[in-house]
């Protein structure tokens, strides 16, 4: 038998078994990657929101330091590319005002914050100097 | 002959390597995307740390205004509370005023779903000789746990 003549490389059945094994087995993990993947935006986004709502949550401390009567209505409700923000005040006393800020993603590209949306929830109490 | 056949047995032995090489990918794979799902879950946990430490935090801020409010509307007198804050949460304020010169006020927030605490001190002087009294706070700081 010639050398020349002989089969090198792999046989068919073993590129299929080869197909198969790697089909079975890397499937899966391209899913979990791709979960990994997703939590690691959901981290950014929360991470960002975060931020976002402190700075929301000081600005509304320095406006009603400066006007007890300030009304929120005129400011923007986008803060930054699609992060949304909600903000409440609550007279919770005569001289005490609730102040809720709600951050979030907005990932329909409604321009409307929902409750699904919705990351961080930050709520703190002003009081009115004497 | 002795070449043909070292090279029959050489094509012999060679014969199963795709599996070692599917293997050792697959091995490779897989120890790649656990250490990314684990790195995934340890930043889910400290974004849930540092979400629930941000609103503790607030929490406590909103215990020294109720505080300073109680101050200026009652006047300085040792006195402690609780209050679940924000109402219907099951997060909540301790406020702890101490009479004295200064006085001194105590506020530790508790995001109760991660048993996460912040704690706030600040020091006051009252002034006035009824209700409502002026608060003028002289020291604030973030009490260490």
């Amino acid at each position: 038998m010639s050398l020349k003549n002989k089969p090198r490389g792999f046989t068919l059945i073993e590129v299929l078994g080869a197909i198969i094994i790697l089909g079975t087995v890397i499937v899966p993990l391209i899913i979990y990657m791709g979960d990994a993947l997703k939590s690691n935006l959901d981290v950014e986004r929360r991470v960002r929101s975060t931020l976002l709502a402190e700075g929301e949550v000081e600005k509304i401390n320095t406006a009603l330091y400066n006007s007890y009567t300030t009304s929120f209505t005129n400011w923007p409700l986008v803060l930054s590319d699609n992060y949304l923000v909600s903000r409440t005040l609550i007279d919770q006393t005569a001289n005490l005002k609730r102040i809720v800020v709600a951050v979030g993603y907005d990932t329909n590209l409604d321009n409307t914050l929902a409750s699904n949306e919705i990351l961080i929830t930050l709520t703190t109490l002003y009081v009115k100097r004497t | 002959m002795n070449t043909l056949k070292s090279k029959y047995i050489a094509s012999q032995k060679s014969k199963g390597f795709i599996l070692v090489i599917i293997m050792l990918v697959l091995l490779t794979n897989a120890v790649l995307v656990m250490g990314l799902i684990s790195l995934a879950q340890t930043e889910l946990q400290l974004v849930a740390n540092r979400t629930a430490a941000v609103k503790a935090e607030y929490i406590a801020e909103a215990g020294l205004a109720a505080a300073i409010d109680s101050l200026q509307q009652n006047g300085a007198s040792t006195i402690n509370w609780q209050t679940t804050f924000p109402p219907s949460s099951s997060d909540n304020y301790e406020v702890t005023i101490t009479t004295g010169t200064p006085v001194v006020v105590v506020s530790t927030g508790t995001q109760t779903g991660m048993g996460i605490s912040h704690k706030l001190e600040i020091e006051c002087a009252i002034s006035g000789s009824s209700s409502p009294y002026t608060v003028v706070v002289s020291q604030w700081r973030q009490v260490m746990p």
